[in-house]
C-alpha cells in the first residue's frame, strides 16, 4: 500500500470554487483523480490573499501536495491579479527551499477568445512561477472560447488525468489535441456579438447603450 | 493644448530603484513638452475586478464597482500615452498594476472582430493611448524579459494602442537610465 496523495486544486478565477469556467475545468482533471483514491482540496486564491491566516493555509497546502492544479481566466494577456499576489507570496515562501518536496504543478487556462493560443505567455508565466518557487513544472492545457470543450478536448483532459496517475509529465499529445479553435473564428464573432446584444437586452439596455463612451474626451 | 501621459506606478513599496525610474519618466517627458500625472497605484482604493461583465452589459464604459479603479480607468483613456512602471513578476506585471489593468476593460467595447487571424475586441473610443512599460528588476536578464516584451505587444493589441514600446531595466545597475528612458519613449511619441 503507498500512502494516499494529494491532490491541490487553486481556482484563480473571481467565480470561486463553485461557478465558472476555470472551477469547471479543474474539476475536470481533479474528480477523476479522486475517483482514483487521491485526496483532494480546493482553495479560491482571491480568497487565500485575504488574511494571514489564509494564507498560512495556502501554504500549507501547497507544501502537503504531490501535485497541485491551478485553474484560472486569461486575463488580459496575463493572469488575474489577485493570482499574481497569490502566486508572490508562494514564491516569496518557497524561496530557497531546496531541500522541501516538488510537488508537481499543472497549469490550466481558458480564455474568452476562440483562439488557445492566445493563453500561450500566461502559462509561461505560470513556468516561471514554478522555478522561482521550486515546483516541479508538470505541464499545462490552454482553452479558448470559455473553455468549451468537445471530443479531443476531453480525450486531452483525460490523459492529463492519466499522466497525473502515473506522476509523468503532461504528454504532447495534449497539445496537438488542443491547438485547434473549437469553432472557425467568423462564427465566433458572429455568434458572440449576438450574446452580448442579447444579455445587454436582459439587462433592459438597446442596442446603442452598449456603444456608450461615458468617459469621452471633451476635445 | 499639451499632450499627456498617466504614469501607472505599479512598484509595490516604496524604493529607490523605482523612485530613480519614475523622476526620470517624469522629467524626461517634461523635457518633451508633454504634461504627466502619477497615479500611486498601490496607494488607490480599488478593488479587483469580478469577471461579472457589467462594465460591457450594465452599465457600459464604467465599472459596476464604485472606487478608483473608475477614475483609473477615464484617466487612462483620455491620455495621449499610458506608462507603465512595474516590478517583473514572472514575466508579467506587479499585481499592483496588473489590479488596475483588469479595471480598464470598460474602456473597450465586448464586441468581436478578427484581427490578422485572431479575435479580438472592437474599439469603444475612436482613440486610445499609446503604451510605454518599463520593467526593472534588480537581477540579470532572463527568460522573464522575453515575456514581458510579448505581454506589453499583446497588450497593445487589445487595448488599440497605435503605438508600444517596453525596456526592461535593472535601475540598481543602469548607467544612464534618463537615456533609455528617453530613447524609448521616443520609440512611441517622437520628435
Ligand atoms: C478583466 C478581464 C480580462 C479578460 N481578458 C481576456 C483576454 O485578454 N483574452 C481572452 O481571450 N479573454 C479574456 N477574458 C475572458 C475570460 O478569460 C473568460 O471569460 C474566461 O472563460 C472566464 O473564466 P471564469 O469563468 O473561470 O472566470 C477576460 C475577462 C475579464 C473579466
Amino acid at each position: 500500500m503507498t500512502a494516499t496523495r494529494h491532490v491541490l486544486l487553486l481556482i484563480g478565477s473571481p467565480k470561486g470554487l463553485n461557478a465558472g469556467n476555470s472551477s469547471r475545468l479543474g474539476k475536470a482533471v481533479v474528480e477523476p483523480l479522486e475517483a482514483l483514491g487521491w485526496r483532494t482540496e480546493s482553495l479560491h486564491l482571491h480568497a487565500a490573499i485575504g488574511s494571514q491566516e489564509t494564507l498560512d493555509q495556502l501554504m500549507e497546502a501547497i507544501d502537503s501536495a504531490d501535485l497541485i492544479v491551478l485553474s484560472m481566466p486569461l486575463y488580459v494577456d496575463s493572469l488575474p491579479a489577485p493570482v499574481i499576489e497569490a502566486l508572490y507570496r508562494v514564491a516569496q515562501h518557497r524561496d530557497g527551499m531546496t531541500s522541501r518536496s516538488k510537488p508537481r504543478f499543472i497549469s490550466l487556462v481558458n480564455c474568452g477568445f476562440v483562439d488557445p493560443w492566445q493563453n500561450a505567455g500566461a502559462q509561461r508565466m505560470v513556468q516561471q512561477f514554478c522555478k522561482r518557487a521550486n515546483l516541479e513544472w508538470a505541464g499545462s492545457l490552454s482553452l479558448g472560447m470559455g473553455g468549451n470543450t468537445n471530443t479531443s478536448i476531453r480525450e486531452a483532459i483525460s490523459l492529463i488525468v492519466e499522466s497525473a496517475q502515473r506522476e509523468q509529465p503532461v504528454p504532447p499529445r495534449v497539445t496537438e489535441l488542443t491547438r485547434k479553435r473549437v469553432m472557425p473564428p467568423l462564427l465566433y464573432v458572429l455568434g458572440g456579438n449576438h450574446i452580448w446584444r442579447r444579455e445587454a437586452r436582459k439587462n433592459g439596455l438597446r442596442r446603442r447603450d452598449l456603444k456608450a463612451q461615458p468617459y469621452k474626451r471633451a476635445t | 493644448m499639451k499632450s499627456h501621459a498617466v504614469i501607472l506606478d505599479g512598484s509595490l513599496s516604496a524604493n529607490a530603484g523605482a523612485d530613480r525610474l519614475l523622476t526620470s519618466v517624469v522629467d524626461q517627458l517634461d523635457a518633451m513638452t508633454w504634461t504627466s500625472e502619477v497615479l500611486p497605484l498601490r496607494d488607490l482604493s480599488m478593488a479587483p475586478c469580478t469577471g461579472c461583465f457589467g462594465c460591457w452589459i450594465v452599465t457600459p464604459g464604467e465599472c459596476v464597482i464604485a472606487d478608483q479603479g473608475r477614475d483609473v480607468a477615464r484617466q487612462i483613456v483620455t491620455s495621449d500615452l499610458t506608462v507603465y512602471l512595474t516590478p517583473i513578476q514572472f514575466g508579467g506585471y506587479s499585481y499592483v498594476l496588473k489590479r488596475a489593468i483588469d479595471r480598464s476593460i470598460p474602456i473597450i467595447s465586448p464586441y468581436f472582430r478578427r484581427v490578422g487571424g485572431e479575435v479580438h475586441h472592437t474599439r469603444r473610443y475612436r482613440r486610445y493611448p499609446s503604451i510605454v512599460a518599463f520593467g526593472f528588476r534588480s537581477s540579470e536578464a532572463s527568460e522573464e524579459d522575453a515575456i514581458f516584451e510579448t505581454l506589453v505587444a499583446r497588450n497593445a493589441i487589445n487595448m488599440h494602442a497605435p503605438r508600444n514600446a517596453v525596456a526592461v531595466l535593472d535601475p540598481g545597475v543602469e548607467a544612464d537610465i534618463d537615456r533609455r528612458v528617453r530613447e524609448t519613449l521616443e520609440e512611441v511619441i517622437g520628435r
